[in-house]
């Protein structure tokens, strides 16, 4: 079962992220990390930025801590993703990335699967024990998106408990990584 | 293939389906969904297989939105109509149902978008086929009742004229 989101800080290397997750290819997230963590496009080539993650266990106690994140060359491959995406993919993206690294350094556990339902994409954990909600943004306010996923999360039709990691990348760069249980239901 | 190495493949090809509809790469979008879909039938079946129907409803659901993607919307209302009755929790049944309806009104409603075509191409029909396209019309609207699909507009009154007074002289 899933584990608590432990209250520690941590170092990352985005390029981690295809290691840790085997199962997904989460490669795919590393270009949209590195250009929302990067200053400026000349930052694509490598750098490091410090993102302020908020962990919050079960029971919505919060730790606040930062996180680093480190980067090599993706001059070219970023500059590419940037010129593919919109903004807002990107952002989104990025934030799975953030995602891909911060649940396997805390609780052990790696997306080992996505499926769909409607338009929505699932990130599942370990043996389809848990779920992840993700969700970036640029600006807007992160609590307000952060009750949004949580939302998404305790209400899934699959009764399942999982994380939710919202990031905000705008100036002072902010997340916050959940821990949540599952909902109790009376009739399912 | 193992079920493990399956999935992992199928995972490959949404977050690529993902990507493809983010860059609104129509053509592929279809091919992807088509591929991952058929992986996400066979996934579920190998886990029903092994006595996990509540994990293979999962695979099911998944299957069956990536087949409405590939457009084969026939097959995406099968897979939610399976799905429906492979899950013990209510609230999956009543997703699985929603949409397999929510699916069925959509292709007749392109039933009917054909049939108007058709009238309109070829000017007159046989009394045989405006009958079947009746029965058919028919049917439609019933389906479209019951899930309470149709709206009843009511017209704005009419604005009363105000008559206009003649100038006297």
């Amino acid at each position: 079962m899933a584990k608590s989101a432990s209250a520690r800080g941590g170092a990352h290397r985005v390029e981690d992220m295809g290691a840790l997750n085997p199962a997904i290819a989460a490669e795919a997230f590393e270009d949209p990390l590195v250009i929302r963590l990067a200053k400026n496009a000349d930052e694509y080539g490598g750098g490091r930025m410090a993102l302020s993650v908020d962990r919050r266990d079960v029971r919505g106690r919060s730790d606040s801590g930062n996180d680093e994140f480190e980067w090599g060359d993706h001059k070219e491959s970023a500059e590419k993703c940037g010129r593919t995406f919109q903004a807002h993919v990107v952002t989104e993206k990025a934030a799975i990335g953030v995602a891909c690294l911060l649940v396997p350094a805390d609780t052990g556990l790696a997306i080992t699967q996505v499926t769909r339902l409607g338009e929505k994409a699932d990130y599942w954990l370990g043996d389809m024990d848990a779920l992840v909600e993700v969700s970036g943004t640029q600006g807007d306010a992160l609590n307000r998106l952060y009750a949004r996923k949580r939302e998404q999360l305790l209400d899934n039709p699959y009764g399942k408990a999982g994380y939710v990691v919202v990031v905000d990348f705008e100036g002072k760069k902010k997340c916050i990584f959940s821990h949540e249980k599952r909902r109790k239901r009376g009739g399912s | 293939m193992v079920l493990e190495s399956l999935m992992a493949k199928k995972s490959r090809l949404i977050l690529e389906l993902e990507s493809a509809k983010a860059a609104g790469q129509t053509d592929n979008v279809r091919e992807l969904a088509a591929q991952a879909a058929e992986m996400e039938e066979e996934i579920a079946a190998k886990l029903k297989k092994e006595g996990e129907p509540e994990k293979a409803v999962v695979n099911l659901l998944s299957a069956a939105s990536l087949r409405e993607d590939e457009g084969d919307l026939r097959r995406a209302e099968q897979l939610f109509r399976q799905a429906g009755t492979v899950t013990k929790r209510k609230e999956l049944v009543r997703i699985a149902d929603a949409n397999a309806t929510r699916l069925s009104v959509v292709r007749d409603a392109e039933g009917v978008r054909n049939v108007i075509a058709e009238i309109r191409s070829v000017k007159r029909i046989s009394v045989a086929r405006a009958e079947l396209i009746d029965q058919m019309l028919a049917r439609f609207k019933k389906l479209c009742e019951k899930e309470n699909l149709i709206l009843e507009v009511k017209s704005p009154p009419k604005p009363t004229r105000v008559k206009r007074r003649q100038p006297v002289g």
